[in-house]
């Protein structure tokens, strides 16, 4: 079971919140019947919405399916596990093509 | 849930009966109209408009409407702003009519009279402006007879035309004397008829002359300005006079009387100039009196306006009522609702101590007659009852779906509109119109699509709110993803395998994926992917088909409580309960399918929950409904996703299975039951009182029993329908909610496409040229998200919405075959009749 405990307990806290407690402190007035549902069914399916996501990518079947500029994208801007220096330039007919070094 | 004055059920309502004394009718009904509580019952349906009892008083109200309406098109003519101060002026008393009678018949008659003289000043304006130029012009002429000059020069300046005949030579001086001549003035496009006219009915033997007025002159009848020119005619003879003033009336020129004298000419020049100039002081003075009037009325225009429809409404209200002879009074039937019954009485107090006369008498009736539906609405749940309304207004005390549509309309909007950056735009859009509320509702406006927009204004708040979170969950913001929290997938290739074109992840690496998602929403890898759209799909599938039975057991549960209200146990044991079970057996174990799909089968791990064992829920459900046999697990893979899986499809299968001659014949039989025990009591009772009643008693009870019989066979059909209509609806509804995913997955792609098709162009121009480029480009972009995206896809999204909510979800508890509470109030009739009042 791929989860993360800190993710799950603070989203549904919070929407704990808004379906659970919120509803007293806020359902006063003539109102009081309507803002109590509307903060249920907000809270309810709010977090379910979050749930059927997270849950869908905890056991992922398939992984994503890049192309080979877009990972080196990556690896360079998000993970940096690739830095200029993995680069060597390499003249070409109008500009100098900066290449990877294998 | 039952409390009184809320949104959950329409409210209980009396039918109640007034007696009015005649001298507090009207007072009363005044009061009721400000209070706008009340809806009366016509008690006179089949008597005529001209023949009920205030007819005169009604035809009265509409004389004042049209000379108001007549004040009012003159004030508007002469550009001078309405005051609209707010207020709300009260009916004033039937003896004020008449005061306000004769003050608009004065106003009417002071405003005709003033309009009149200045008719006719502007004629008289305009003769002697047209004389002013005739005495200009024709001094020219009479210069020439006496001093003809050389043609060529001087007369190409007055006129081109070639058939002019000039008869006076150097020598025909002396005969001025017996040529006669006319002056006058003719519209400038008659002249080229006039001449040829004059030509061939005068054989050519008379002269003309013609000059034309350079600057405009106004038409006194219809105000506009036309150009016209001077002419002079000379004949000999008196034949010929009368021929020409005969045609000169004919073309309708209007002719003058010109003294020959150049002295006397001179001197009639100057009286008429005079004469103009006092014509102009006395114009300007008229115009300025008229002003003054319009003016003054204008003030206070809208409170006559709103007195005398208040006034109409009354005598239309009480010509609903009947005559009381007997007492001298008025005798109203009306809808109240019981917990407005203190109000109404307070108001009848009121009224009655105005009037001076004995109280009103408030009756409550009851009645086997279907009340109207009334919801207490604010102006935030108003726009979400309208909706539910325009399907069909609830039953009597039903239930009603408005306040669980509160949220349930926004949030399946925004699963099919998800998109952070869209969801934004139009959250703006809802808070300015909700902001500024009270000056947009004041400005009153034609415009249906602007009113439509702003009727819903809370609705497109909502909207815009849930939809800025489920574009945060999806991970979509005008077709890029944010990386808030980090990606869960990282690429951890090595420079050789990079050589190749295409590069999965796998999931079971723990390199590659960090074995726990992204903590909030889509992670940002899917949105680089080539396969986000088999990933978005099977999500999105999933998440609908969720959504959907989650909200048609919500609409099934909701029956529940209006078994309970209307006190039907019944129905109960032989709709409810089915019902919940073939819904819960097939399509919740479906949900709970795909729950255990998600959590048990992963890659990793166990080679027998891995990715390539897992099985399709679809055709699982598929197979349990098509009773497909046992099937052996193979070497590494099972078919079933956990132990007794078979088993328990099976027992479903038949439990849902037999739901259906359970909603079908149970009921009926029930019924069926209950009434031949009734009938076998009916005929005891009747069989005791044989010696009283004769035969009578017995023939009811056989007519009963036939009554009886044909009601089962109506019950049955119903019955049928009914269940027909759940089981396959069940099945279609389920699949309809599919639609939430098709419009979210049409939404992202038009999105991404703009992106890449229209604002990446500009984005990847380099250097200063894109910038230019990227300006440009982006105002189309803009303006084609707006335009495409966020109108044309939020109008498809929420009529797709709607008709989840309309069809799906009420068809599972709604009856909504009730006629609406529409109150007899002043608030209400003021609104129509001010918004027709521009038509008019």
């Amino acid at each position: 079971m791929g989860a993360d405990a800190v993710a799950i307990c603070v989203v549904t806290g919070f929407w704990a919140i808004v379906a659970i407690v919120l509803p007293f402190i806020l359902g006063r007035g003539p109102n009081k019947g309507v803002i109590q549902v509307m903060l249920v069914i907000t809270g309810f399916s709010c977090w379910l919405f979050w749930l059927l996501c997270y849950m869908h990518q905890m056991n992922p079947l398939i992984g994503p399916q890049l192309h080979n500029t877009t990972v080196l994208a990556i690896q360079y801007l998000w993970d940096g596990s690739v830095t200029i220096d993995d680069f060597t330039t390499v003249a070409g007919e109008s500009t100098t093509i900066p290449t990877l070094k294998i | 849930m039952t409390t009184m004055g809320s949104l959950f059920r329409s409210e209980e309502m009396a039918l109640c009966q007034l007696f009015l004394q005649s001298e507090s009718a009207y007072t009363c009904v005044s009061e009721l109209g400000e209070l706008g509580l009340v809806q009366f019952r016509d008690l006179n349906p089949d008597v005529n408009a001209f023949q009920r009892k205030f007819v005169n008083e009604v035809r009265r109200c509409d004389e004042m409407e049209r000379k108001l309406r007549y004040l009012e098109r003159e004030i508007r003519k002469d550009g001078i702003p309405v005051l609209d101060t707010g207020e709300n002026p009260e009916a004033p008393m039937p003896r004020e009519m008449i005061d306000l009678e004769v003050k608009f018949e004065k106003l009417e008659n002071e405003l005709k009279e003033v309009n009149s003289n200045a008719e006719a000043l502007k004629r008289n304006y305009l003769e002697l402006t047209e004389l002013k130029h005739i005495l200009k012009k024709t001094q020219v002429f009479f210069d020439e007879a006496m001093y003809p000059p050389n043609l060529p020069y001087d007369q190409d300046v007055y006129f081109d035309d070639d058939e002019q005949v000039n008869l006076l030579t150097d020598t025909s001086l002396h005969q001025l004397k017996h040529i006669g001549f006319v002056a006058g003035v003719i519209l400038r496009e008659r002249i080229p008829a006039f001449e040829r006219m004059l030509w061939r009915a005068c054989r050519g033997n008379v002269f003309l002359r013609q000059a034309e007025i350079s600057e405009p002159l106004e038409d006194p009848a219809t105000g506009e300005q036309v150009y016209k020119s001077v002419f002079i005619i000379f004949f000999q003879g008196d034949h010929l006079k009368m021929r020409v003033k005969k045609i000169c009336e004919g073309f309708r020129a209007t002719m003058y009387p010109c003294p020959e004298a150049p002295a006397d000419r001179r001197e009639m020049a100057m009286g008429v100039k005079t004469r103009l100039d006092d014509l102009n002081t006395v114009l300007s003075q008229t115009q300025d009196h008229r002003h003054r009037v319009l003016v003054s009325a204008a003030r206070d225009i809208r409170a006559w306006m709103m007195k005398v429809w208040k006034i109409k409404s009354i005598y239309h209200t009480l010509n609903m009522f009947n005559l009381d002879v007997i007492q001298n009074g008025l005798i109203a039937e009306c809808w109240i609702p019981v917990a407005n019954l203190e109000d109404v009485q307070l108001a009848l107090r009121r009224g009655t101590e105005k009037s001076g006369s004995l109280p009103a008498i408030l009756n409550r009736l009851s009645t086997q007659e279907s009340p109207p539906t009334f919801h207490r609405t604010n102006k935030f749940t108003k726009a979400f009852q309208t909706l539910i309304d325009s399907y069909g207004v609830a039953n009597y005390r039903e239930i009603n779906p408005a306040p669980y549509t509160i949220i349930t309309f926004p949030f399946l909007f925004a699963i099919m509109f998800g998109d952070f950056g869209h969801g934004i735009i139009m959250a703006l859009f809802g808070a300015w119109m909700v902001w500024r509320e009270k000056p947009l509702s004041a400005k009153k406006t034609d415009n249906e699509i602007w009113n439509i927009f702003f009727g819903g204004r809370y609705i497109i708040l909502l909207m815009g709110v849930f939809s800025m979170y489920t574009g945060l969950i999806y991970n979509d913001v005008f077709s890029k993803a944010f990386n808030i929290f980090g990606s869960s997938w990282h690429p951890a290739f090595n420079n050789s395998v990079l050589m190749s074109k295409e590069l999965t992840l796998d999931p079971g690496n723990k390199e590659q994926y960090d074995q726990y998602p992204y903590p909030f929403g889509l992670d940002p890898m899917w949105q680089i992917a080539n396969n986000k759209i088999n990933f978005y799909n099977s999500y999105k599938m999933k998440i609908s088909i969720i959504f959907g039975v989650i909200h048609m057991l919500f609409g099934v549960i909701l029956s529940v409580w209006n078994h309970r209200f209307f006190n039907r146990p019944m129905s109960i044991y032989c709709e409810f309960i089915p019902q919940l079970l073939f819904l819960c057996c097939l399509f919740l174990y479906l949900i709970l399918l795909v729950f255990h799909k998600w959590t048990w089968y992963g890659a990793g791990g166990d080679p027998s929950v891995s990715p390539n064992c897992a099985p399709s829920i679809l055709i699982t459900f598929i197979n349990m409904v098509l009773v497909k046999p046992y099937e052996e697990p193979g070497p590494v893979c099972s078919y079933y996703m956990f132990a007794g899986q078979f088993g328990l499809q099976r027992f479903l299968l038949i439990v849902a299975l037999l739901c259906v001659p359970w909603m079908l014949c149970a009921k009926p039989f029930l019924l069926h039951r209950m009434h031949k025990q009734r009938t076998i009591m009916m005929q005891a009772n009747g069989g005791e009182g044989v010696v009283e009643e004769g035969g009578g008693d017995a023939a009811a009870a056989a007519a009963v029993a036939t009554a009886e019989e044909h009601d089962m066979g109506e019950v049955m059909i119903h019955q049928g329908i009914h269940t027909i209509e759940y089981v396959l609806g069940s099945v279609s509804h389920t699949a309809s909610y599919l639609r939430l995913w098709a419009l979210s997955l049409a939404h992202a792609q038009l999105s991404e496409v703009l992106w890449q098709m229209v604002l990446r162009i500009g984005l990847t121009t380099s250097g200063l040229a894109g910038g230019f480029l990227t300006y440009a480009i982006f105002a189309v972009w803009a303006f084609l998200t707006v335009a495409i995206l966020v109108l044309m896809e939020g109008l498809s999204a929420f009529l797709h919405t709607l008709r989840l909510h309309w069809v799906e979800f009420q068809s599972k508890f709604y009856g909504g075959t009730g006629y609406a509470f529409v109150p007899f109030a002043f608030e209400t009739i003021l609104d129509q009749a001010e918004n027709a009042g521009p038509e008019q």
